[in-house]
C-alpha cells in the first residue's frame, strides 16, 4: 500500500525547498507558497501527466482541509486578555470585510469577463460582411448583474 | 488494588493524557467527526460549519477539563502541520484546470487586484472605525490569506501571530457560511466567479466550501487564494509602513 506515499513525499520536499528559499533568499513568501509555485512550475512541466499517487495525496489532503484550521482556530481561547473589549469591533469588522470582499471580488470578475466576451463578440463582428443580429441572442445566460 | 492506588494511577494517567499528543490529536479528530456529522444532518448548510462547531467542541472540552491552549496546541500541532502539505497540494487542482484559468486570466487578474485591496482596506478601516488599537489592527490586515501567511505577515507588519491567526480562521468560517446565500442572491452564477471569490476572501475554508460545490469552483478556490496569498504578502508590509 505504497499508494500516496511518494506523492506525499512530494508535496514534503517541495515545501522543504520552499521553507529553504524562502530563509536563503529571504524573501517575504511563506515556505508553502513558494512550495506550491514550485509544484505548480513542475506539473505543467509535465503537460498533464501527474503521477497517480500525487493526485491521490491531493486529495486526501484536500478533502480534510477544513480539519487542518482547527487548532489554529481553538486558539481564541488564549485571546481573552488581548481582545477584552474588542471583540464586537473584530466580529463587526471581520463580517463587513469579508462580505464586501466577496461581492467586490465576484463582481469585479462577472464585470470583466462579460467585458472581455462582448469584445470578442465584436471582433468576430467586425470580421464578418453582414454584422447581423443573431448573435445578440447569444449574450451568456450567466445571470444579469448585481 | 486500595482506592489511593487508583486514585494515584489516575492522576498519573491524566498527566500522561495532558502531555502526550495522543489525546488532543484524538480529540481534535473526534470532534471534526461530529461536526461533520451534524452538518450532514442540516444537508451541509452553510451556516452548520464544520469548523466553527469543531474549534466549539474542542473549545468546550479544554475549558471542563481545564487544560491550556498551548498544552492542547502542543498535541494538535500535528494536525496543523499539514496546512503546509495541503497548501502545497492546490497545486493539482490548479493544474489539472488550467486551461479554464488561462481562458479567464484577465478576469482573474482584475478581480485579484480589486479583492486583495478591499480585503485589508475594509477590515481595517472597520476595525479603526469601531476604535480597535493598532495591535487588533495590524492582526486583521492578513485576515483573508491562509493561516500561515496571515501569522507570518500578521508579525511582520506589527500584530500578534496568534490574533491574526483567530481573525483568519473566523474569516474563513464567516465567508464559507455567507459565500452561496450571498452570490444567490447576487445572481452570479458563473462557478468560475464564485470559487474565485470564495478562495480569495476566505482562503483554504472557502476553498474546502467551494470544492463542495464544483471541481471548477475549486480549483478557481485554489487560485484565488494562493495568488491574493501572494500578493498580501508582498503588499501588506509595504503599506504598512506608508502608515508608520
Amino acid at each position: 500500500m505504497t499508494g500516496y506515499l511518494p506523492g506525499l513525499l512530494a508535496l514534503l520536499l517541495c515545501q522543504l525547498a520552499g521553507e529553504a528559499a524562502s530563509r536563503l533568499l529571504r524573501l517575504p513568501l511563506p515556505g508553502a507558497v513558494l512550495g506550491l509555485l514550485m509544484m505548480t512550475a513542475i506539473l505543467l512541466a509535465l503537460r498533464g501527466r501527474t503521477p497517480k499517487s500525487l493526485v491521490h495525496a491531493s486529495r486526501s489532503l484536500i478533502g480534510v482541509l477544513s480539519l487542518l484550521f482547527v487548532p489554529a482556530g481553538v486558539g481564541v481561547i488564549s485571546l481573552g486578555k488581548v481582545v477584552a473589549g474588542q471583540t464586537t469591533a473584530m466580529v463587526a469588522a471581520l463580517l463587513a470585510s469579508v462580505v464586501i470582499t466577496l461581492v467586490a471580488t465576484s463582481w469585479a470578475f462577472v464585470a470583466t469577463s462579460r467585458w472581455q466576451e462582448r469584445r470578442r463578440m465584436g471582433q468576430e463582428h467586425a470580421g464578418q460582411e453582414h454584422p447581423g443580429q443573431e448573435h445578440a441572442g447569444r449574450e451568456r445566460a450567466g445571470g444579469g448583474a448585481p | 488494588m486500595t482506592g489511593a492506588d487508583v486514585h494515584q494511577n489516575l492522576m498519573l494517567l491524566l498527566t500522561w493524557a495532558e502531555q502526550a499528543p495522543l489525546a488532543w490529536i484524538a480529540l481534535t479528530l473526534g470532534a471534526f467527526v461530529v461536526a461533520t456529522w451534524i452538518a450532514g444532518k442540516t444537508g451541509n448548510h452553510p451556516l452548520a460549519n464544520t469548523v466553527m462547531i469543531s474549534v466549539a467542541l474542542v473549545s468546550a472540552t479544554l475549558w471542563l477539563t481545564g487544560t491550556r491552549y498551548d498544552d492542547y496546541f502542543r498535541g494538535a500541532q500535528f494536525i496543523h502541520f499539514l496546512l503546509g502539505p495541503a497548501t502545497v497540494a492546490l497545486a493539482i487542482p490548479l493544474v489539472e484546470n488550467i486551461a479554464l484559468v488561462k481562458r479567464a486570466l484577465l478576469p482573474i487578474v482584475v478581480a485579484l487586484i480589486v479583492g486583495a485591496l478591499t480585503a485589508i482596506v475594509t477590515a481595517v478601516g472597520f476595525a479603526w472605525a469601531l476604535g480597535g488599537s493598532p495591535l487588533l489592527l495590524a492582526s486583521l490586515a492578513p485576515k483573508s490569506v491562509t493561516a500561515p501567511i496571515a501569522m507570518s505577515v500578521g508579525e511582520v507588519i506589527g500584530g500578534l501571530p496568534a490574533l491574526a491567526m483567530v481573525a483568519t480562521v473566523s474569516t474563513g468560517i464567516l465567508g464559507a457560511m455567507i459565500g452561496r446565500p450571498l452570490f444567490d442572491a447576487m445572481k452570479i452564477r458563473d462557478p468560475a466567479a464564485r470559487g474565485f471569490a470564495m478562495g480569495l476572501a476566505a482562503h483554504g475554508i472557502g476553498t474546502a466550501r467551494a470544492f463542495q460545490a464544483s471541481e471548477v469552483a475549486g480549483a478557481f478556490a485554489s487560485v484565488g487564494m494562493a495568488l491574493n496569498g501572494m500578493l498580501t504578502a508582498l503588499l501588506l508590509p509595504a503599506l504598512a509602513a506608508l502608515f508608520r
